[in-house]
């Protein structure tokens, strides 16, 4: 049995202006230790589909479908029951580390209520534990920094904040929502370097959201590919950039500048992600997919896996997108 | 390239904030913060330069200073021949008509309760309060369509466009004026990545078709290098390399750079886990109190004692243009 397992998950919002669909029929399992990408352009329901998980979504949100953490049921689980499961056994860090901390409290506070919280020891233990974990994520003088609040913190400081927070209870499952889209590149390679160390150091697995393709290929086992809430493509991150197999990923893939080739025009992807009050029946990538056929606009076929751990969910044979 | 006259020549360039130490005396002095030290460029017509760095080092200021939006303390910004420092705000303002602004953050740079027609026509009634009705709305419509928007889409207001429309809009209302020069500060940090290479082909279709030059300011060289010609890493308002884009990028000098190039992520399994890493650690450290002697050695692997005497001069290394700002940079070994 994987240690999470996604089944048809389904998040409608309820609006004035009628229902959006956000995530619809999404399936995945991930295992122990190993890292999942999901990948897609804002508005692909990303964040909303582990939002879902957490529990983190408003009142207008209806979820559906079967989300299984080590065997137990997460959707509609009591509040009190997900409390305990939140930071304790699934840590989230959120892409903006700035509004994503208490700008009023002090980062020794912050960080030591999550220990204090979840495994009831005392405040001074939780701030020697709190001091050891900054130190894990690379703090510099974290003795002094720790008692400053989080405006005193750099960008990249902050989010090595966050991810020590998320930490603090050593969870089975870290999910990462677009962690280094806020930082310099420069940051973003401190920050995932850090990320892949602590996963071999605690185990964790990781679900690393993003939009940039380049991020997935250095840290991530499978990818998942997403468009207009539904998956796309699924495969072992290797596979996928070997052999892309759907006309989106394809379009991701010309649309990344790259430093180690020359290219002289970027390959666009024509035209805006999809309106999600208004979805086409068939396929949501057919207005802006170059081999649609008629028919991508009416239907589309359920997911095809095609090899071990390699999913597809495309009208055209394999043969006509690659 | 020509020998006349460039566009553009900014000469020793230095941008000082005063800033108030934290807890001081109302009576304290301030302390200076050199946010741009002595920069020097030119940029010829139809040529693209593109200036990389991290948060903190300077690139904003050293735009918003060549238009004249912080006041600079020394220094040149020649532009057509003449040194934009010197003049008031009125000569000023009818300079800018040729020197326009893209932002970073596509919403925020747009007013919110205009529509989007009015802010792409809001230069041409600044500037030319004689155009109106009919061949007003022509000309915005032009605009529209070449930028790719739909002209039947001026009336909406820009909360319910996306980034990249939103950004697409930005450069409409830089060019209407019909600019000679477009600064454009991180276009396309905020957008996706799909959206992005839109943003950055728009841009360089119309630099083909209108003759425009470019400042491209991004923090990631990958960006950079599918516009530029011409490639400036700046670190803490010092410009360390400076070189043409195929020299940069198939060898670049300067540690700084190195470390730049190596932080971008290749969308590629197995080279992106073979690459060797060089990360920087640390941060960029405070520029009111800048390391002395070369300004990277906090955070360079080759960093040595002497490193801290002495700054390093940007010079031309190669012979071909190729200047970098570094003691360990070898003149003789580099030219073999």
């Amino acid at each position: 049995m994987a240690m999470l397992e996604v089944n048809n998950l389904r998040v409608d919002f309820n609006t004035p202006d009628g229902t959006l669909q956000a995530v619809r029929g999404l399936s995945y399992h991930l295992e122990a230790g190993q890292t999942l990408g999901v990948v897609g352009e804002s508005g692909a329901g990303k964040s909303q589909s582990v939002f879902a998980l957490m529990g983190l979504l408003p009142d207008n949100a209806r979820v559906s479908g079967d989300v299984r953490f080590e065997g137990e049921q997460l959707l509609g689980l009591p509040e009190k029951r997900m409390n305990r499961i939140r930071a304790a056994r699934i840590g989230m860090i959120f892409q903006d580390p700035m509004t994503s901390l208490n700008p009023f409290m002090k980062v020794s506070d912050q960080l030591t209520e999550v220990l204090v919280e979840h495994k009831g020891i005392s405040r001074k233990q939780a701030l020697q534990e709190s001091l050891h974990m900054l130190d894990a994520v690379r703090i510099p003088e974290a003795r002094n920094r720790i008692h400053r609040f989080p405006h005193e913190f750099s960008g990249g400081m902050r989010q090595r904040v966050m991810i020590a927070m998320s930490l603090l209870c050593r969870p089975q499952l870290l999910i990462a929502d677009e962690p280094t889209t806020a930082l310099d590149v420069t940051v973003q390679a401190q920050v995932m370097g850090l990320l892949r160390e602590l996963q071999q150091e605690f185990n964790t697995a990781i679900i690393l959201i993003t939009h940039d393709l380049g991020v997935v290929a250095g840290s991530c086992d499978q990818t998942l590919v997403m468009y207009g809430g539904q998956m796309m493509e699924f495969a072992a991150t290797r596979d996928l950039f070997r052999d892309p197999t759907h006309p989106y990923t394809l379009g991701l893939m010309g649309a990344i500048p790259r430093i180690d080739e020359q290219i002289d025009e970027l390959v666009t992807i024509p035209g805006n992600p999809p309106n999600l009050m208004n979805l086409p029946p068939g396929c949501p990538f057919c207005d802006r997919c170059p081999v649609a056929e008629p028919r991508c606009y009416d239907e589309l076929d359920p997911p095809e896996t095609f090899e071990p751990g390699r999913i597809r969910v495309c009208n055209l044979p394999r043969e006509s997108t690659q | 390239m020509s020998e006349q006259q460039p566009l553009l020549a900014v000469e020793n360039l230095q941008v000082t904030f005063d800033i108030m130490p934290r807890n001081a005396w109302p009576w304290t002095r301030p302390q200076p913060l050199k946010a741009v030290n002595k920069v020097s460029f030119t940029l010829n017509e139809g040529e693209t330069l593109g200036i990389v760095g991290e948060s903190g080092c300077g690139k904003s200021t050293l735009a918003r200073a060549i238009m004249g939006m912080v006041p600079s303390q020394a220094g040149k910004v020649v532009w057509l021949g003449e040194d934009l420092r010197g003049l008031n705000l009125k000569q000023l303002r009818k300079r800018r008509q040729r020197l326009q602004m893209v932002f970073q953050d596509p919403l925020a740079s747009l007013s919110p309760r205009m529509t989007v027609g009015d802010i792409i026509a809001e230069p041409l009634r600044t500037h030319y309060p004689d155009i109106k009705g009919v061949e007003l709305r022509e000309k915005v419509d032009v605009i529209m369509e070449r930028v790719g928007l739909h002209s039947h889409q001026k009336n909406r207001y820009p909360h319910e466009f996306s980034g990249g429309q939103c950004q697409r809009v930005g450069i409409a209302r830089a060019l209407i004026l019909e600019p000679k020069l477009i600064i454009c500060d991180e276009p396309v940090s905020a957008l996706d990545v799909s959206v992005q290479a839109q943003v950055i082909n728009l841009l360089k279709s119309l630099q083909r078709d209108m003759g425009l030059s470019l400042i491209f300011i991004a923090h990631d060289l990958s960006v950079v290098k599918h516009i530029s010609d011409r490639v400036m890493v700046l670190y803490l308002g010092n410009v360390v390399e400076s070189a043409d884009r195929a020299d940069l990028y198939a060898k670049p000098l300067h540690p700084y750079t190195q470390a730049l190039m190596a932080a971008v992520p290749i969308p590629d399994p197995d080279r992106e886990r073979a690459k060797p890493s060089v990360a920087l650690d640390g941060d960029l450290p405070s520029p009111l109190n800048p390391p002395n002697g070369c300004v990277f050695r906090t955070r360079c692997p080759l960093a040595a004692e002497y490193c801290g005497k002495e700054v390093p001069v940007l010079e031309d290394k190669t012979g071909a243009g190729h200047r970098v700002a570094c003691h360990y940079v070898d003149r003789e070994e580099v030219q073999n």
